[in-house]
């Protein structure tokens, strides 16, 4: 029955697509591949024809006839008229499903609390997560969040009614044995632990029946600024994330806390639909309102506060997705959420904006702390040299399966922009890969027009299809050589990232740059992002993150302003022997984006510090600037600048695995450092324990995760396209049999007459 | 005279059979495209079922269907009294759903109203929350139309456990931006092909929407 109805609708089609009456049901979209064989064939034939007036008669006949075959066919086909009946009922075409937002869990989060200090670029943040156990069992609960990728963690405090318990810093094993002994003897315990660079752990033991219990962390940041403008962004849940495959081993041993001997039992299966994932973390999916003035009415709620002291003349604050309230008292702003709570389901991102004039171009920040010397200096070097470089551009473009869809499109706009920028004098390939790497040119060519046409082509032609090797074409594109010490080089890498040998990859960028620059377009709606930036940064240009296709033009253009205008390269900041700065390695600075170097000194040497930041303009010529730091006493202690310099020195560390140095070289110097810091890193958790017993021995615990809310809009799902054009292809192939048939035959008769 | 009259007739039967040779062909191409569609649908099954296997056995490990393979097997659907049987893959690349039906990841959906936090997504290759399956409404979902009201099917999950869903709700929705609304709590799965059923023109620009409860978790 269904193949007939689907016959009926091809016919239908057919003939709306040639007297242009459409069924009101449906909006069709020509179908691109070669539809035309039949219609374009008749004309012809009938030139050749000495007597069109029988033939025309003939193929009278033959239509009358499908169209009496329709006409029998709509009249057997009541399914039709149901369908349509059934479209009407639901209307609009929303999707409003029922029973959202019922958890199995007991609801363990109350509310966040937070209190921002910023000072000039210096982020002081106070978290408090307060929790509320619901039930009348000992609870334990756990609760993944976010924090800002560059937090520097330094403290833990429990708050139980006017009890309050330090963390205090240990190595993870440590930290960990410490909870599970605090957890078995009944006594009250809060871990923190770091499971990705910016995705943290809590655990919190022994929560009385009914009890509050609030955990309050400490963490410091730089604010960003680029642009002209100074980003203040804190996270409040994410995206869920995806495990590599080789991990999930790993993974399940960390995830198994209470036994870490036995792996095999899946936490919370059952009360996640079929999810088996060991790593999962519970979301909830909000029907509350987004904000309220009662915290009572929406889902995790959260109060942000901001103290902010510019220390400069400001034109505008700006809240991106919240409304806030700003309000000035000496010289400092006082910021608020307009409406008191927010539900923790997007970032809370604060921008502000000198006025003109005041538009710094170099600051500096210090910190004396136990008798050391910390500082945190921030530059932006002069942009206006825009010099006329010729570029060597090679695009590498991924067409793995992974790429179908809309992402492949979206690619493939992406570099048609970004071919048809370039000027006659830059050279330029472009390299395809998927389970093979195909390349446009044996070697660059000049961007002429003919060059650039079967590059058109040639990217037109692109299909998604096949594995993701990736190794061969970022070779590929790293060993080509211009031979041309002029021109600057760059390689444009556009992918999705979907990669699990992410460390391979990166190590190979570093090991083979040389004076190439790579950068990345990441494509689609959840990419590798963490690859993409990583390799942008260990190939020293920048990253995009196109989206949606109609981010392409935007987010290109941005780019192009990058990739056209380095304002500065090879920056090398030298300093004198007494000084510990990091990071070590300066890539290049783009256009608007200033340096940022934390320092620490040996407070022995008693001089001034001078060091000299030298760096080239894109036409080569030597951009030189010293800088001096006089030693005289400070006139204003910047709190946190100390666990920023050790949060970078650390970040520089970690990067050194990715360089190739073995992770057990590496490892020590990270744990010294935060330890010596109290720094949360990938080594070194926050534990504390209180020492009184509260739960009586005998009496059980169980066990509850605090689930987020899931991220604003995330209810929209992209639907692929799941028709093909199998019908078609069928109804196709049969048509034109019997159409030949009939030419045939009716041809035949032709020549018997 | 009748030579001149022999040579017409011969030209003109070169021209028809060269007319009729493309129209054969041209016919011939259609139904090997037709088929080969099925033939992917149907024959990749066999070679996924056998991936499937291993990775039950594994207790859940990540078995590739064969070595290039973008996507592998998380799951596996049947609706006994429709006799459908399928091995749901990871994804929903065109690549995948050519193979089978496949679940869309909560890391794969998107977030408009935000600006890109490139943060949040990390390095990666695990599911985290599968509740939304798509399937091509010519082959694997084409059952899909036959689901009604209250029907039952079963999912079995890489740990081997069985879980019972029903239908509760049957709908068809327009995607704005080929995006679709979908607010599932942790009880529900959500089936999604495209509609028209019938449509033989791609795109099609609507999608149905199955929408189904758990039952029970054992079978």
């Amino acid at each position: 029955m269904r193949t007939t109805l689907k016959w009926i609708h091809v016919f239908i089609q057919l003939i709306s697509r040639n007297s242009n009456v459409r069924p009101s049901n449906y909006t069709y979209i020509h179908y691109q591949q070669p539809l035309g064989y039949k219609p374009k064939k008749i004309p012809k034939e009938r030139l050749l024809d000495s007597r069109p007036r029988k033939k025309r008669f003939e193929y009278a006949i033959v239509s009358a006839f499908i169209i009496a075959l329709i006409a029998l066919l709509l009249v057997l086909a009541p399914k039709i008229a149901n369908a349509s009946a059934f479209e009407q009922s639901t209307g609009s075409g929303d999707l409003l499903f029922n029973g959202a937002g019922k958890n199995n869990q007991p609801a363990l989060h109350l509310k966040s609390e937070v209190s921002v200090d910023i000072s000039g670029m210096i982020a002081t943040t106070r978290l408090q997560q307060t929790f509320k156990n619901p039930t009348n069992d000992w609870l334990e609960g756990t609760y993944v969040f976010p924090l800002p990728d560059n937090a520097s963690v330094t403290d833990m405090t429990i708050i139980i009614s006017d009890r309050k318990i330090k963390a205090e810093i240990k190595e993870k094993h440590i930290a960990k044995e410490i909870y599970l002994q605090a957890k078995s003897e009944g006594k009250k315990a809060a871990l923190v632990e770091q499971k990705r660079a910016n995705v943290f752990k809590q655990h919190i033991a022994n929560i009385s029946p009914q009890e509050e219990i609030t955990v309050e962390l400490t963490f410091y940041q730089t604010v960003k600024y680029d642009n002209g403008y100074f980003e203040y962004r804190l996270p409040t849940t994410m995206t869920p994330r995806y495990t590599p495959k080789d991990n999930t081993h790993s993974r399940q041993k960390n995830q198994n806390l209470e036994n870490p001997e036995t792996q095999s039992t899946a936490i919370h299966l059952g009360t996640q639909g079929w999810n088996n994932d060991l790593s999962a973390i519970p979301f909830i999916q909000s029907h509350k309102p987004s904000e309220s003035d009662r915290s009572s009415e929406v889902d995790n709620p959260i109060k942000i506060e901001i103290q902010l002291d510019p220390g400069l003349e400001l034109a505008d604050i700006t809240g991106l997705y919240h409304d806030i309230k700003a309000e000035r008292k000496n010289g400092s702003y006082q910021i608020s959420t307009d409406k008191t709570w927010q539900s923790m389901n997007r970032d809370f991102v604060i921008t502000w904006l000198p006025a003109t004039g005041s538009k710094p171009e170099v600051a500096l920040f210090k910190e004396s702390i136990a008798g050391e010397n910390y500082g945190l200096i921030v530059l932006l070097p002069p942009t206006e040299q825009t010099t006329d470089v010729n570029r060597s551009v090679t695009f590498i473009i991924d067409t793995s399966g992974s790429m179908g869809g809309t992402s492949i499109n979206q690619a493939k706009s992406a570099l048609m922009l970004a071919l048809k920028r370039l000027s006659p004098k830059d050279t330029f390939n472009v390299i395809e890969f998927n389970s093979n790497t195909r390349s446009l040119f044996s070697s660059p060519r000049y961007a002429e027009s003919g060059n650039l046409n079967s590059a058109f082509t040639f990217v037109n032609s692109l299909r998604a299809g096949g594995g993701t090797e990736m190794k061969p074409a970022l070779n590929a594109a790293l060993q080509s050589n211009s031979h041309d010490e002029n021109l600057l080089e760059q390689i444009v890498f556009i992918t999705d990232g979907s990669v699990t040998n992410e460390q391979d990859l990166l190590q190979l960028i570093h090991n083979k740059l040389g004076n190439k620059r790579l950068f990345t377009v990441s494509i689609g709606s959840a990419p590798n992002s963490y690859f993409m930036n990583k390799a942008s940064q260990f190939g020293r240009g920048t990253s995009v993150h196109i989206g949606d296709i109609a981010e392409v033009h935007n987010k290109m253009q941005d780019l192009f302003v990058k990739l056209e205008n380095a304002t500065l390269q090879s920056i090398t900041v030298d300093w004198p022997n007494h000084i510990d700065a990091w990071p070590k390695k300066i890539g290049d600075l783009y256009r608007n984006e200033p340096l940022v170097i934390a320092y620490k000194e040996n407070t022995a040497v008693q001089s001034d510090i001078t060091s000299n930041i030298h760096g080239f303009f894109g036409d080569g010529t030597l951009w030189q600037q010293t800088l001096t730091i006089s030693n005289a006493s400070t006139s204003k202690n910047n709190k946190g600048i100390s666990k920023i310099w050790a949060r970078k020195k650390i970040d520089a560390l970690m990067d050194k695995i990715i360089s190739g140095e073995p992770e057990d070289s590496i490892k020590p110097q990270v744990v010294e450092i935060a330890l010596q810091h109290s720094l949360l890193s990938k080594y070194t958790s926050l534990v504390a324990v209180e020492e009184e017993i509260s739960r009586p021995l005998g009496e059980s615990t169980a066990h509850a995760n605090v689930p987020l809310v899931s991220p604003l809009g995330q209810t929209l799902i992209t639907t692929p396209q799941t028709d093909t054009p199998k019908t078609l292809h069928l109804i196709l192939s049969i048509l034109l049999f019997v159409f030949g048939l009939m030419f045939h035959r009716l041809h035949r008769g032709a020549h018997n007459v | 005279m009748s030579k001149h009259v022999f040579t017409q007739v011969s030209q003109s039967s070169h021209v028809k059979y060269a007319v009729l040779a493309v129209i054969f062909s041209a016919s011939l191409i259609n139904l090997s495209k037709a088929i080969w569609i099925d033939a992917k649908a149907y024959l990749a099954q066999q070679l996924i079922a056998s991936a499937w296997e291993e990775t039950l056995e594994s207790g859940g490990n990540v078995h590739k269907p064969w070595s290039w393979s973008d996507t592998w097997p998380i799951a596996r659907l049947q609706v006994p009294h429709l006799n459908v049987d399928w091995i749901v893959l990871e994804g929903t690349s065109g690549q995948a759903l050519a193979f089978g039906p496949g679940g869309i990841t909560t890391n794969k959906i998107s977030n408009k109203s935000m600006a890109p936090t490139h943060s949040y997504h990390f390095a990666g290759a695990n599911i985290n929350e599968t509740r939304v399956i798509a399937g091509h409404k010519d082959t694997h979902f084409s059952f899909l139309e036959d689901l009604k009201h209250s029907d039952v099917l079963q999912i079995q999950t890489k740990d081997g456990a069985w879980h019972k869903y029903t239908v509760t709700k049957l709908e068809i929705t327009e995607p704005i931006d080929q995006k679709i609304s979908i607010n599932t709590s942790v009880n529900e799965l959500t089936l999604v092909t495209c509609y028209p059923f019938q449509a033989t023109v791609t795109p099609s620009k609507l999608r149905y929407v199955v929408t189904l409860k758990k039952i029970s978790n054992h079978a």
